[in-house]
């Protein structure tokens, strides 16, 4: 199928520190993509860039067919792309009720009560997110997903911080987004959960990626295990 | 992408609040320089207009909205539109009142 979201042979600098030189991110409808990396490989910055959150020094961002130069969060938003920052996606100045209905209004989604309920937050609907526990406030953004019901998530380090039951929903929640056709990119390092639930595998290293396909795939490749899973790998 | 009414109500209320609040802050300045609050040079209406969109910026700024809002489509300009427009329409009004006053 062909990619619903592309980051094309992109690169980026911070005061003249090179974070990529030549990533590429695929989303694909149906499938569940996760992009490894070692802390301050870029992927992060990658998943930035490809969600139109910061601009690349060099390389194309496509969505949906159409080729963005100067790709920006909203414009994509609009059509269809939901993006999962690695800090708190809400505001603390206003509920999580009348957040979800923000999203819920803008985009005609999903009912808010009903989303609570599957991710177990009704009872603290009408609190603001500062009252919220970590791991209730990460199960908010799940809610604020199934919401929206985008045509692309791209959600960075979804799974920190979470408790395993918490886990386990967030898992269940985005292999059930790819299976209704998605297109779902996670960053992350938690390795066997991510592996057990991901269709694809990429590695991004030394500022550039590599695509390694299914995860027994991934796990087989030399280097990736050598340089990234280390311990896991031996036991995969 | 426009924003829907919900979205613009909580955020139009929200930069009226803030304009409302430097304006008080201003007026209680310019009185106590023995001035008519009511009658602000075009100068001193364009300050009160700039404090109270930069107090919007930043108070987005400082809940971490920047996500949220272009999620939902919602554009830098419209998020700056978002506290000019109450503190335009606060200045005209006051503008329309000391003109019928006087």
């Amino acid at each position: 199928m062909n990619p619903l979201l592309v980051a094309d042979c992109v690169s980026k600098s911070f005061r003249g520190r090179r974070v990529l030189s030549s990533g590429s991110l695929r989303a694909v409808p149906g499938e569940l993509r996760v992009l490894f990396g070692r802390n301050g490989a870029g992927k992060s910055t990658l998943l930035k860039i490809a969600a139109g959150w910061i601009q690349p020094d060099s390389g194309s961002v496509h969505f949906d067919e159409t080729a963005y130069l100067d790709a920006r969060l909203p414009t994509l938003a609009e059509r269809g792309l939901f993006y999962l920052p690695d800090h708190d996606l809400f505001s603390s100045g206003f509920s999580v009720r009348a957040q979800l209905e923000m999203i819920r209004r803008q985009f005609s989604g999903d009912d808010v009560e009903t989303a609570a309920a599957v991710v177990g937050l009704a009872a603290v609907l009408d609190r603001r997110p500062g009252q919220l526990s970590g791991g209730e406030r990460r199960r908010a953004e799940i809610a604020a997903i199934l919401v929206r019901r985008p045509r692309c998530l791209l959600a960075d380090e979804p799974f920190r911080g979470l408790a395993p039951k918490d886990a386990e929903l967030m898992t269940g929640v985005l292999r059930g987004l790819a299976s209704r056709g998605l297109a779902v990119v996670v960053t992350g390092h938690e390795v066997p959960t991510l592996l057990a639930a991901a269709d694809h595998v990429t590695w991004c290293t030394a500022g550039t990626t590599y695509e390694l396909g299914p995860p027994g795939m991934a796990t087989a490749h030399n280097e990736f295990r050598r340089q990234y899973l280390g311990q896991f790998g031996s036991g995969t | 992408m426009r924003p829907n009414p919900l979205i613009a109500r909580a955020y139009l209320a929200r930069g009226a609040r803030l304009w409302f609040g430097v304006r008080v802050l201003g007026s209680a300045a310019i009185a106590f320089g023995g001035m008519s609050p009511l009658h602000l040079t075009f100068g001193a209406t364009m300050l009160i207009v700039t404090a109270s969109v930069a107090l919007g910026l930043v108070d987005m700024r400082r809940r971490h909205e920047r996500a949220l809002l272009e999620n939902l489509g919602v554009t830098r300009i419209t998020c700056v539109a978002f506290t000019v427009v109450p503190a335009l329409l606060g200045e005209v009004s006051i503008s329309l009142l000391a003109g019928l006053q006087s």
